[in-house]
């Protein structure tokens, strides 16, 4: 308790200066971003314009704005702004990823966001705007999702969209295996269908009762006549979300680990009625399975490993995919994600990006697997993921073109409000040894300075730890093979 | 190897068409057959095929399968072969269907708790992506999945296929209902359930205990089960899963273990009516009689591992050899086999094979691994024997399909290729006779190349993993390669002598149907000579009668030095080969001289003694290093000519043997020019990079003193003076060229490489013979005494007279290689050369002294034998005494190990006047 009271100090102590302060001043009225290069992603781009922000929205776009005359004008000539990036999907802002039960549907991560985290202050010096908090792998049905943006000290504040998604998983979460990962959606969704039966069957002799009948029907019947008796709010907990799911009033978030996941996927959303709300959430394998995949039409989201490495058992001869170039070719849209392993430069989206143009995919299509796309399989495409009139005013200007690596991100703007500037970052400029850290000396008896440092160590290690975990299944995986 | 033994060819539908008017239609249709006959369309020849069907003969040889759109269409021996599909002739292959593993552990079992469970679909844990090649590669095409037997029921299998396209790889979603009676599945874990939300008012209940906890416990329970079940009373997801598959009469397919197991189901099934059956059997033999009577199939799991020592088992005597004694009483009844426990599927052909032990035939193992799974599996309809209507899911093995040492080559999954082993370049040919040399032959005995060398030849040879097997049969009769001791081939009529120093080797390119056509006949080397020698003697080539590329062709570069001294020349012996021999000796002697000051200089340098660089004593001399008179800075004066005054440029000129380059900045040119030229020690001639109207400037100029150049500048005819002095020295020192022996070093320099003397250094140095021709014995006698004069090794060709110094032939161990006429006149009788000399201990070869006519090369062989030389005395003079004769006998000429792989198939011994050539490889690859 004592240890995580001193980390939020220091966190604070750091922090205030540019990620509290700028999330509590109110911006102002108008704002004109002049004279930059304008990466719109959904439209041309314009080589000199204006983006004009009012009231933390977008109100103009393009080469020649009028800039009102109350407008504060930032000119960011040779400069590039783009649309915020999102990352699709992220427990890295959580204080753990998944909760020891596998069916979780009365879960939100509202409970789970640690906005004390230094992810967030990550996210935000790489241009992220909006991430979709979602739990992990490790799940059969997970909790609800939302969508976050990385500035604000309460969830509530930080949250864009409540509700988004349910996670499910149709890979075995940690300790399990296929055939029961599956058995145990298949008798999920029985028992919600039994529970809905019955809650009807109670609704209907409820109903009887208040006009002080006696049943004349069967059960079977009762359920029938009990459907339409049921409200909202009757559902308990543990099935509310569900019903919701089900009746496609609630997104899924459906992870495939494998090639033939996708198709055991594909079919339980089919099977329960929220198909068209899904987005796969696909492995690094999935890509072999590109025909089902393209047929599904949904979302889709890639994991951070781009490259698949395969080695033949016979020969040792290793072939390499570049996954996402796969998914290009096949003209399906998709999602890319930052590693979370953050001593990677995978870990940036747009590096992310910039790989897949390296490896030949369009440059127009590499923008949108960290735009527009995200925000479309999020159903925030109409509020965010690009530079147009009437949108959230979620801006990123970066010192050149995002795909080149030698880009800095310079502003970012959420809701209007300049949420990050670079020459005020502190810990950049510590990190860079432009400025030495202020509080050095005295801590360090204390465990100020050094805990600080080890609290990242920690977080650096239970990531990898995730992803040593997963690697190894996947290696298990193999070998059974 | 497999490019070349798995050889398509397409059988064209146009075939002999004269009527005009067709031709246009059947153009038109062309497209269409061709695209159709593609992919999984095709017809399969093989050596062997095994059909495995019922009521079937054992095996087809040779064997024909007809597949269309991956379907068996045809299978037999002499069939009809559709002429719109294409024809892959898999020559020694043996072909048997996919094999079927109906017990393994290829998925996990699940991690369910519940004790009955039949929601439990094995399929969730199948990847229908998944690259199963390690499977594949021991020829299992299809599986039956498990969910487990750790519980008294697990869920429902189901079964797939491991090759072909992803969705068509499930062959049965839910395949059966699995119940084990096994012993493991007793005590299973209590059951719990969790409030969900968890909540403070409700407490973890305490776990349910589940059944079974003994024999008696498990078929309570799932009668149990099924009476709940049955009931439909909304008992639960395993419950409804039950009774759908109960409702559905999917066989029971119950795990057993010990012989009361067994008969508790046998006698289940017969209670409650249904179809099924057992799997394991460890006790299987106590209760062989009541499995057969009851008429119940049984998947047998063999009990000992092949990658594991067993584990110890005490002192009870039933379980020695339990497959054995199991398997004996088993016969006859419907048993399929399956890797032990364990095991993974890749074990599944050889575990079968040792079923063999209890007496099972062939077919009957065979059988237990393809159409008897498929059948218990009920599957039999689509695969499990190579028979029409069945899917085409073919296994090709290299040998007979149970024999330890075969491999799977290719396998087909409907017809598609789900795998093909990867070349490993690697043959073995089994053989009645092997010929290595004429000392050693071996009856049923095998040869083995790697990477196109003979790597093992002997009675038991190694198979390497996805080696091709050639089986020859007992008539075979397996010969090294044919050599050609005297041969044009590839000089396309070209009749001219060639020069000295040109390596017929330069000839060597992709061999063309003449060379193939010698090849076939069994010639697989010739010793390559121009039609005409120099004077000076010309080189020849060993070179090979295939191979894909020119190193695979060529034996030896220089394998003799051919000199002709039979065109009337008296004084042939002292006018050209003595001549030509003494200038050998000296270029050796230099030779040798380097070599031994190498040496010693290598000795010194390795004690770390003081090497001097400088001159020194009589092996460094003055000619040895210089100072470098021309490399530094130049100031040049020109002058005379057009120009009006002198003037000044510089010159920058590097020195590197005998070649110069430099630079030069010419007054009123805005940029430096280039200067190149040579120097040889005095004069410095070159010219000047400058674009003028008649060419570059050209420098002629001598070193008139140290440091001091003397010379013109000519452009067209205008002279122009140059004067230039050194001014700055590099500190580089020039070696002359033409005398230098020792290099910076001090390590000696080697002398100049004459192209024309190599091959009579060689021959000097022993390592390669003469090729003489001659003919009458005085030159004979002359040739032998400058041969021993030098001693060089000879080789004579035609050598007429050769039968007055036999003694010295074989004393000099000098071979003849007798002329093409086997029968000629002596003496007013008939005389046969190749038999007298042979017999008299001299060694002898054959040639034909033609291009392509060396593919009768054999005849002159049968010729001789017919006159009265011994089979084995020809066959040698055909192979070692060539190779021997021409010192090239660790590389061809027999069948030891390290030599070439060219070896020639012959079905009995090759001077039968009926025996044929059957097969020649080169290299180790097949001449097709």
């Amino acid at each position: 308790m004592n240890r995580r009271l001193s980390i939020q100090t220091i966190i604070i102590a750091l922090g205030a200066a540019f990620v509290v302060a700028p999330a509590l001043a109110s911006p102002p009225a108008k704002i004109a971003l002049k004279g930059g290069r304008i990466i719109p992603v959904v439209g041309e781009d314009i080589p000199v314009g204006t983006v004009l922000i009012e009231h933390g929205k977008i109100k103009a776009v393009g080469k020649d704005v009028e800039i009102p005359y109350d407008a504060m004008v930032i000119d960011i000539s040779g400069k590039v702004v783009m649309p915020g990036m999102i990352d699709a999907h992220s427990s890295r802002g959580l204080d753990i990823r998944n909760e020891n039960l596998d069916v979780t549907p009365f879960l939100d991560v509202y409970d789970a966001i640690d906005p004390s985290k230094l992810y967030f202050e990550d996210a935000l010096r790489d241009g992220v705007t909006s991430i979709h908090a979602i739990v992990g792998n490790n799940c059969v049905i997970g909790g609800l999702s939302r969508v976050i943006h990385p500035i604000g000290i309460t969830p509530d504040e930080m949250t864009q969209q409540p509700s988004v998604s349910l996670k499910l998983s149709v890979s075995p979460q940690r300790g399990s295996d296929r055939m029961a990962q599956l058995a145990t959606f298949r008798e999920t969704f029985r028992e919600l269908g039994e529970y809905l039966e019955n809650l009807a069957e109670k609704k209907y002799e409820e109903s009887l009762e208040k006009k002080d009948e006696k049943i004349k029907v069967g059960p079977d019947e009762a359920k029938k006549l009990g459907k339409d008796l049921i409200k909202p709010e009757d559902y308990d907990d543990k099935h509310r979300n569900l019903v919701k799911l089900t009746r496609g009033q609630l997104g899924a978030f459906v992870y495939a680990g494998r090639a033939g996941d996708v198709a055991a996927a594909a079919s339980l959303a089919k099977e329960h009625g929220f198909f068209k709300r899904t987005t796969l959430v696909l492995g690094a394998s999935c890509y072999k399975a590109i025909d089902e995949v393209k047929s599904a039409n949904r979302p889709v989201v890639l994991d951070s490993k781009l490259l698949y490495r395969e080695e033949n058992p016979i020969t040792g001869k290793i072939t390499e995919t570049f996954i996402p170039r796969v998914y290009a070719d096949a003209g399906v849209a998709f999602s890319l994600l930052p590693s979370s392993n953050t001593s990677l430069a995978e870990r940036y989206l747009n590096y992310q990006a910039a790989r897949c143009v390296r490896n030949g995919v369009s440059r127009q299509a590499a923008l949108e697997a960290i735009t527009i796309n995200p925000a479309r399989a999020l159903g925030i495409g109409d509020r965010f993921g690009s530079i147009e009139t009437g949108k959230t005013a979620n801006l990123v200007v970066m010192s050149g073109d995002p795909l080149d690596f030698s880009s800095w991100v310079d502003l970012v703007y959420i809701n209007g409000i300049r949420a990050y500037e670079r020459d005020d970052d502190i810990r950049l400029k510590q990190l860079l040894g432009e400025e030495k850290p202020e509080v050095a000396e005295p801590a360090k008896d204390e465990k100020g300075n050094g805990e600080a440092a080890g609290d990242k160590a920690a977080k650096a290690d239970t990531d990898s730890a995730e992803d040593k975990s997963e690697e190894t299944s996947e290696k298990a995986e193999k070998k059974k093979e | 190897m497999s490019s070349s033994n798995v050889n398509s060819t397409r059988v064209g539908p146009l075939r002999r068409r004269g009527v005009s008017l067709l031709i246009a239609l059947a153009a038109l249709s062309l497209g269409s057959v061709s695209a159709q006959a593609e992919g999984d369309s095709f017809v399969i020849r093989a050596k062997r095929v095994y059909p495995v069907a019922k009521g079937s003969s054992t095996y087809f040889e040779p064997g024909v399968v007809v597949v269309r759109e991956g379907r068996i269409v045809a299978v037999g021996q002499d069939i009809e072969i559709p002429s719109d599909l294409r024809v892959i002739d898999l020559k020694d292959a043996h072909v048997v269907p996919g094999f079927i593993a109906a017990a393994n552990a290829m998925t996990p079992h699940h991690t369910g708790d519940e004790s009955i469970a039949a929601g439990y679909l094995a399929l969730d844990a199948f990847d229908t992506y998944g690259k199963y090649s390690t499977a594949l590669a021991e020829g299992v095409t299809t599986v039956h999945l498990d969910p487990g037997s750790h519980r008294l029921l697990t869920g429902q299998g189901a079964i797939v296929r491991l090759g072909g396209s992803p969705a068509t790889r499930v062959l049965q979603e839910r395949a059966d209902l699995t119940i084990s009676f096994d012993e493991s599945a007793y005590n299973p874990p209590k059951d719990v359930t969790y409030q969900t939300p968890a909540s403070s008012d409700v407490a973890i209940p305490p776990g349910v205990r589940q059944r079974p906890d003994s024999r008696l416990g498990q078929y309570v329970a799932i009668d149990e089960a099924l009476a709940v079940a049955q009931s439909g009373t909304s008992p639960g997801f395993h419950a409804d899963a039950l009774a759908r598959a109960w409702k559905d009469r999917l066989p029971l397919r119950i795990h057993v273990d010990r012989s009361a197991d067994i008969n508790g189901a046998v006698r289940f099934l017969y209670n409650h009516k249904r179809k099924g059956y057992l799997v394991g059997g460890a006790n299987a033999d106590i209760v062989a009689q009541q499995i057969a009577d009851a008429q119940v199939s049984l998947v047998y799991i063999m009990g000992d591992r092949l990658d594991a020592i067993s584990e110890d088992l005490g002192t009870d005597p039933d379980v020695i050899e339990r497959d054995i004694l199991a398997l004996k009483k088993l016969r006859g009844a419907s048993v399929a086999l399956a890797p032990p426990a364990g095991a993974s599927v890749d074990q599944l052909r050889l575990a079968a094979a040792t079923a063999m032990r209890a007496g099972l035939t062939e077919s009957e193992t065979l059988a237990a691994i393809t159409r008897i799974p498929a059948e218990i599996l009920g599957i039999a309809d689509r695969t499990g024997s190579i028979a029409p209507g069945k899917e085409a899911d073919l296994v090709i093995m290299s040998g007979p399909p149970l024999a330890t040492s075969s491999h799977v080559k290719r396998v087909y999954v409907g017809g598609t290729i789900a795998f093909e082993a990867p070349d490993v370049d690697a043959v073995v040919v089994h053989a009645g006779t092997i010929w290595i040399d004429e000392n050693t032959r071996i009856h049923n005995g095998s040869v083995l190349i790697e990477k196109g060398r003979i790597s093992a030849v002997g009675t038991s040879v190694p198979h390497p993993r996805f080696a091709d097997y050639i089986d020859a049969g007992p008539d075979g009769f397996v010969t090294p390669g044919f050599i050609d001791a005297f041969g044009h081939l590839g000089l396309d009529g070209d009749t001219g002598s060639l020069k000295p120093s040109l390596s017929l080797a330069s000839m060597i390119g992709v061999p063309d149907v003449s060379e193939l056509r010698v090849a076939r006949s069994g010639v697989t080397t010739v010793l390559t000579a121009p039609y005409s020698a120099s004077p000076q003697g010309s080189q020849v080539a060993a070179i090979k009668t295939a191979g894909k590329t020119r190193d695979k062709r060529l034996v030896r570069d220089a394998a003799s030095v051919y000199f002709d001294l039979r065109k009337g020349d008296p004084a042939g012996v002292t006018g050209k080969l003595k001549p030509r021999l003494e200038s050998g000796k000296k270029y050796l002697e230099k030779w040798q001289k380097y070599e031994k000051d190498l040496a010693e200089w290598k000795e010194k340098k390795a004690k770390g003694e003081k090497i001097d660089t400088k001159k020194n004593g009589d092996a460094v001399d003055e000619e040895a290093v210089e100072e470098d008179p021309l490399t530094g800075t130049w100031d040049v004066t020109i002058s005379g000519g057009p120009i009006p005054e002198p003037q000044n440029a510089t010159m920058l000129l590097n020195l590197d043997g005998a070649d110069v380059e430099g630079r030069i900045r010419i007054p009123g040119q805005p940029d430096e020019a280039k200067v190149s030229g040579t120097f040889d020690g005095k004069h410095l001639s070159g010219q000047i990079d400058i674009e003028t109207p008649f060419g570059p400037p050209a420098i002629e100029a001598d070193l008139t003193e140290p440091d001091h150049l003397v010379g013109t500048l000519q452009v067209s005819d205008i002279i122009i003076d140059l004067d230039a002095t050194r001014t700055d020295k590099a500190p580089v020192q020039f070696k002359v060229v033409k005398s230098r022996k020792r290099g910076k070093d001090g390590r000696p320099l080697a002398p100049k490489v004459d192209e024309g003397l190599e091959p009579i250094r060689a021959a000097l140095e022993k390592k390669i013979p003469l090729l003489v021709a001659t003919t009458n014995q005085q030159q004979i006698e002359q040739v032998l005494d400058v041969a021993g004069e030098f001693e060089v090794g000879v080789v004579l060709l035609g050598a007429e007279g050769a039968s007055t110094h036999v003694k010295k032939l074989v004393e000099l161990a000098v071979g003849v290689v007798v002329p093409t006429k086997i029968v000629r006149w002596l003496n007013h009788a008939p005389y046969y050369q190749a038999d007298d000399l042979s017999r008299k201990g001299v060694s002898v070869a054959f040639q034909s002294n033609a291009e392509d006519g060396a593919r009768s090369l054999r005849n002159l062989g049968l010729h001789a034998v017919e006159q009265g030389m011994s089979p084995d005395a020809a066959l040698s003079a055909f192979t070692t005494r060539p190779s021997t004769m021409f010192k090239l006998a660790d590389e061809i000429g027999s069948l030891k190990k390290g030599c070439h792989g060219d070896l020639v198939i012959f079905n009995g011994h090759p001077f039968e006047a009926g025996t044929r050539v059957k097969r020649v490889l080169v290299g180790g690859e097949e001449v097709e």
